[in-house]
């Protein structure tokens, strides 16, 4: 589903932030992109995104190659991805519906289905309650919940996470996880980056670890590394 | 797209403008300060373009023949004459004519030429061309000056060339100024989206990682400056026409203008539909090519 072959990523500034990666994600997978700051866990999710271009190397998601892809392509290939971020980026001047609903204008979905799916997909993050606060009236596991049910509503193939729960305390944390899970039992592939070692340790998913760029453990059903001497 | 996309598009065009205010107001300003110079030269070109036509239609060139020539051969030139280009009518007035003529123009002064009558007549048989432009006259010139039966030309061009050249001056210096306005008015109106986009960054990062694309992101922003620039060209051509009719009022009031009374101003209705058509084509160009220049710069994927 998605593979990286021999990808290195060297920035204008002469920074090298990924070098030689190679990575293959099966579809339906659960996978966690740790390491400290300025590993390549960013560059990743950037590169995932086609906000960014590899130097070297191939990345194919979904049977495409994202460096041969057009740029008028780019919209529609986003679409079969959902996104959350660290700071849940969410429109202020509109409540819970209307921020969930805008994922679904913007692809012009019939009005029917918008009325429908909303409602569904914030029963399911556990916000039907809430549809009409904005979100500065939520908290932040709240918001977290808005923004994975935007990222959510319309269907993606791929969930990728950037530090979902690093604004957020443990338990809430967890709390956002069991709905990530959740959508990961359901089909949906999940690509999270996290700081975060109690989730990582908890959850026993395949764990991928960075180190100035370079992956240096792949392990499944894995644990957070934090020294390199872990690595044995 | 849908037309309820396109309602989402026009309301946060609209959006933008109320949010950015005082930039919108500038951007309005702008466009009709520089529409306004654009419609004074309109308005003066329509005036002067009508008031040439007017002389070019009284062009005569007055052909004076020597003594003696025959009828035949005063018909035989007038024949040659009306298939000469430009030319539209031939008169002839014989000698006799022109005296009654000159006579009568002289009124109660007729006295003067006492003495003169068919047997004393002091005056030529002349040959009245009207020409059609100005344009014309120097071929049909030089081909009456091949004929060895014509005594004299007269033919007076000055203030027909005086109307084409301040015509010509105007449309230069007024079309440079409000090209120049137009300039200036883009960059302002380029500046007020670059403002909005500005203002509205979050949401386009959000929308460009949902799947939005570019043009999804961009329509509003045009609509934006669509908006702008036909609001600033209502006000320019409202006060435009209504300054025009104070100048219909008012015009035998001032003096520097009596010449004009010669000619009539052209009434408002007679210009202001092609003004306003022109001013809503230059501001909706304006503000679009000044948005879609913004957005191409500000809204990088």
């Amino acid at each position: 589903m998605i593979q990286l072959k021999n990808v290195t990523k060297i920035y204008s500034n002469g920074t090298c932030a990924l070098s030689n990666v190679n990575l293959n994600i099966r579809s339906g997978e659960f996978v966690f992109l740790v390491g400290p700051s300025g590993a390549g866990k960013s560059t990743m999710i950037k590169l995932l995104l086609k906000e960014i271009e590899p130097s070297v190397g191939e990345i194919i998601v979904n049977n495409k190659d994202l460096s041969k892809m057009k740029r008028r392509e780019i919209p529609y290939y986003r679409r079969s991805l959902g996104v959350v971020f660290q700071d849940f980026r969410l429109l202020p001047d509109q409540t819970v519906y209307e921020n969930v609903a805008f994922a679904m204008e913007i692809v012009e979905a019939p009005k029917k289905e918008i009325r429908r799916q909303v409602p569904a997909v914030l029963s399911m993050v556990g916000l039907a309650s809430k549809a009409n606060a904005y979100p500065g009236e939520l908290s932040g596991g709240e918001q977290q919940r808005t923004a994975l049910a935007r990222a959510l509503v319309n269907n993606p193939s791929i969930l990728i996470a950037d530090e979902p729960t690093g604004n957020l305390d443990p338990q809430t944390s967890m709390e956002i996880m069991k709905i990530i899970n959740m959508v990961n039992h359901r089909g949906t592939t999940v690509i999270m980056a996290t700081h975060a070692k109690d989730i990582v340790d908890s959850m026993r998913k395949r764990v991928v670890t960075f180190r100035n760029g370079v992956i240096v453990s792949d392990q499944e059903k894995g644990r957070y590394i934090d020294e390199v001497e872990d690595l044995g | 797209m849908k037309l309820r996309t396109w309602a989402r598009f026009f309301k946060q065009g609209m959006n933008n403008i109320v949010r950015n205010r005082v930039m919108s107001l500038a951007s309005i300003t702008a466009i009709m300060s520089a529409l306004i110079i654009l419609g004074i030269v309109l308005v003066i070109v329509f005036n002067l373009n009508h008031m040439a036509e007017e002389i070019e239609s009284k062009l005569e060139i007055s052909v004076f023949l020597r003594e003696n020539v025959s009828s035949s051969e005063i018909q035989s030139i007038r024949n040659r004459m009306e298939n000469w280009e430009g030319v539209y009518e031939v008169e002839f007035i014989s000698k006799e004519q022109a005296l009654e003529r000159w006579k009568q123009e002289l009124g109660d002064k007729a006295s003067l030429l006492e003495g003169y009558d068919n047997e004393k007549n002091p005056l030529p048989d002349k040959l009245l061309l009207r020409i059609e432009k100005p344009e014309y006259a120097e071929e049909i010139l030089s081909n009456i000056s091949k004929i060895q039966k014509v005594e004299k030309v007269n033919y007076s061009r000055e203030a027909a060339d005086l109307i084409s050249k301040i015509v010509y001056i105007t449309r230069l210096v007024g079309f440079s100024i409000s090209a120049l306005l137009t300039l200036i008015a883009m960059i302002i109106i380029n500046n007020t989206i670059k403002m909005a986009v500005y203002s509205r960054r979050r949401e386009i990062n959000i929308m460009k990682y949902i799947g939005a694309t570019d043009w999804y992101i961009r329509w509003p922003f045009i609509i934006e400056g669509f908006v702008l620039g036909n609001l600033g060209a209502i006000l320019a051509c409202g006060l435009l026409a209504g300054g025009y009719y104070l100048l219909l009022e008012n015009s035998s009031k001032i003096t520097g203008l009596k010449f004009l009374n010669a000619f009539e101003l052209l009434p408002i209705e007679a210009m202001f539909y092609d003004i306003g058509f022109v001013f809503f084509v230059v501001a909706s160009l304006v503000g679009i090519f000044a948005s879609i220049f913004s957005t191409y710069r500000h809204l990088r994927v």
